[in-house]
């Protein structure tokens, strides 16, 4: 009876080793708890505390105590509760279709570029043809504002992952990607300056406001916008789930297994710059979480099957950006900290970590 | 031939459209059957990787048609071809957190539905893949923990899950220690005469493709392809005419590579009461210190005796002198060595 001199916890984390189906719809229920309660919390949550039980009733359409509540809660914390929850599950997954395609732990939006593109398409938009002055840079712009700016972020990121995507396949070092990124949010910075140099200041302040990244900025007027859009791009990334996996050996293997790259390349990178444009367009360049939510996904799963993985970053991705948003929001106080701050400050580590273990596993970058 | 040949090419010829457009070879009638283990070499830069890859279909041919199954591969659909045909690639995936289970079931893409969800079908043959090649005991482990044998061993498994008819692999012993490539290449015979497949493998182990292929495909720097059985190819002297260029020396004796001989010396060998095994080895010393072995009739400058030592009569030892000089100083006597190492610095005046 040897098992039985193991100690409890060896016994778990050994179950918690083996991979096995009930393993990954009970981690899947476990993320989907979370994601529930992670959504109250932030409806719950905020300048001003507002019990869940009344919270719930006006949910479901009953009288609150205060009139107020109401009101904050459904024209303020329910469109912003909606709005992170989309945009944290559109960037994970972005992340997650971008470290697939370009086969590189790294990849993101942010990192690569690619929200970049989406901010000079932006800043092109708004600094160029001009828009009025607001921190919540689309709310007062009017619908096809909102429109033509959600297509100029679209077309920014679609320019820039094509770049990297052409330089990718030329050059298959990890650094070269990283550097090309960053150059590329140099050049984006330096042209925002330029257009900068040349806009009214309030543009301008608007324009910086809106670096700072926030889910609040999305309006129910512009919901019917950036909802379908974001859902449009999780299911076009969702329809390609078995191009991934294929991908996940690189493209000479893909092809051999009867993929047909091309236009599986295409539609992720359609998917991948339509989920990463529209969150930048509607709540600014969002640091971290395209790359920091995918690795816990695979390290929790232990998994890289993107049938598991996409569902996973998804609700996973959802949940982070609304706890964080939670966390920068100070509830009870009326200071709230710039989002992409408290991103660095949690995502740094993780892409640190990320490192480590793969100069551990003698992966190498 | 009883069976029609499972792949087959007409006037192919192979290379790079360019520009600059580059021809690696032309005219080429090459015939893969099922349960043939073929093996295919030459010297580097001579066009291995062009001709498997486009054998593969990852690159087109330049003239002339590769037809798998009597079909064309270019208008063959890459679905039915996935079907039929499966890679093993040169380059090593880097992918974490993926269980090799996990990376066998990719190779059932080509079976699948667009999600990719696998049927009881697809879960017995992923089972099957993983142990043709010995791979169920790791199945569970996260594919980059493992070694590179081990790898190998999965990713022909990935590609055994494709039920393929051919099984083309781009050098899959270039990264692995001896002991581990002579295995893989005993695995892949065991798996073309086993399951009636074909396989056609590039590799630049000529002594181990020698000893296990069915079939050699040399082809040369001028893009010339020779085939035959190895032994064919050593008779013919087609593979020391081949490799003769890189400047080592194909021993058709021995079946293996050495260095031009470059002897400056000579011995005579008497081994009249020890097994032949121990005449052949004190043979192959000599030669790489440089010392040629000659017969009794030709004038030789050592005399080595092998024989029972007489201390230890179940220990064999070396007496070496030189042979009688026409000099009026009487030869020394002879020393006796216990190893072909103490041998071979006598006579190659180290010893001193």
């Amino acid at each position: 009876m040897a098992h039985t001199e193991f100690t409890l916890r060896q016994r778990v984390w050994a179950w918690w080793q083996k991979p096995s189906p009930m393993r990954v719809s009970f981690t899947l229920g476990g993320l989907l708890t979370i994601l529930a309660g992670a959504f109250l919390l932030s409806l719950v949550a905020g300048s001003v505390s507002i019990p869940l039980d009344a919270v719930l009733t006006i949910l479901l359409g009953g009288q609150a105590e205060r009139a107020v509540w109401a009101t904050i809660v459904l024209d303020v914390r329910l469109p912003r509760a909606i709005t992170a929850t989309l945009a944290g599950a559109a960037l994970a997954v972005s992340g997650v279709q971008m470290q697939t395609l370009f086969r590189n732990p790294l990849a993101d939006p942010y990192v690569l570029g690619v929200s970049s593109g989406a901010s000079l398409g932006v800043a092109l938009v708004v600094l160029g043809v001009g828009a009025a002055s607001s921190t919540a840079l689309l709310s007062v712009a009017g619908w096809l504002n909102n429109v033509s700016i959600t297509l100029a972020a679209v077309l920014g990121a679609t320019t820039v992952l094509l770049l990297v995507l052409l330089v990718s396949r030329h050059i298959r070092s990890t650094i070269t990607l990283l550097i090309l990124g960053l150059m590329l949010g140099y050049l984006t910075s330096a042209i925002v300056s330029l257009l900068i140099a040349f806009s009214l200041s309030e543009r301008m302040q608007a324009y910086i406001a809106w670096t700072f990244g926030s889910f609040g900025g999305v309006t129910w007027g512009q919901m019917p916008i950036f909802a379908p859009a974001t859902l449009l791009g999780l299911g076009l990334a969702l329809l390609h789930t078995k191009a991934l996996n294929a991908l996940l050996l690189g493209e000479a293997y893909a092809s051999s297994m009867g993929l047909a790259v091309a236009p599986a390349r295409r539609g992720i990178i359609v998917s991948a710059a339509v989920l990463a444009g529209t969150v930048t367009a509607f709540c600014g360049p969002i640091g971290f979480l395209g790359i920091a939510v995918p690795h816990f996904c695979r390290a929790l799963l232990h998994t890289a099957d993107h049938r598991v993985l996409l569902p996973a970053t998804i609700t996973l991705g959802a949940s982070c950006a609304l706890i964080i948003d939670v966390i920068a929001q100070l509830p009870g106080s009326n200071t709230v900290l710039p989002l992409n701050a408290m991103l660095a400050l949690i995502g740094a580590p993780v892409v640190a970590w990320v490192i480590f273990q793969r100069s551990r596993t003698s992966a190498g970058l | 031939m009883s069976h029609p040949p499972i792949l087959h090419t007409t006037d192919l010829s192979i290379g790079y459209a360019g520009p600059p457009a580059h021809t690696v070879a032309r005219g080429l009638q090459l015939h893969l059957h099922a349960g043939e283990l073929v093996a295919l070499l030459g010297p580097n830069g001579a066009g291995k990787s062009t001709l498997i890859r486009t054998l593969a279909g990852m690159q087109p041919p330049l003239a002339g048609t590769v037809q798998l199954d009597g079909v064309d591969l270019t208008t063959l659909p890459a679905r039915e071809r996935a079907r039929r045909l499966s890679v093993v690639l040169t380059e090593r995936p880097a992918v974490e957190q993926l269980r090799v289970r996990d990376l066998v079931a990719l190779g059932r893409h080509p079976y699948t539905d667009w999600f990719g969800n696998l049927n009881a079908a697809d879960h017995a043959m992923i089972e099957q893949s993983l142990a043709a090649v010995a791979a169920l005991e790791f199945a569970d482990r996260p594919f980059h923990t493992l070694s590179d044998g081990e790898r190998q061993r999965v990713l022909i498994a990935r590609a055994l899950a494709q039920e393929p008819r051919l099984l083309i692999l781009d050098e899959p012993t270039a990264f692995l220690d001896l002991p581990r490539r002579v295995s893989i290449l005993h695995l892949l015979r065991r798996l073309a005469h086993r399951t009636q497949r074909a396989i056609l493998l590039s590799t630049h182990d000529l002594e181990l493709a020698l000893h296990t292929a069915d079939l050699l495909w040399l082809l040369d720097e001028d893009g010339t392809l020779h085939t035959g059985a190895p032994e064919d190819l050593v008779l013919a002297g087609t593979l020391a005419q081949v490799f003769a260029r890189d400047g080592v020396v194909f021993d058709t004796q021995s079946g293996s590579f050495r260095s031009p001989a470059s002897s400056h010396s000579t011995a005579h060998l008497h081994a009249p009461d020890v097994p032949a095994m121990w005449r052949i080895w004190t043979e192959r010393a000599l030669q790489r210190g440089g010392v040629q072995v000659v017969a009794a009739q030709t004038p030789a400058a050592w005399q080595i005796t092998l024989g029972p030592s007489d201390i230890a009569p179940d220990a064999i030892v070396w007496w070496v002198q030189p042979t009688a000089a026409p000099s009026p100083t009487p030869p020394p006597p002879p020393e006796q060595h216990t190893s072909l190492y103490a041998l071979v610095r006598h006579v190659t005046g180290q010893a001193a």
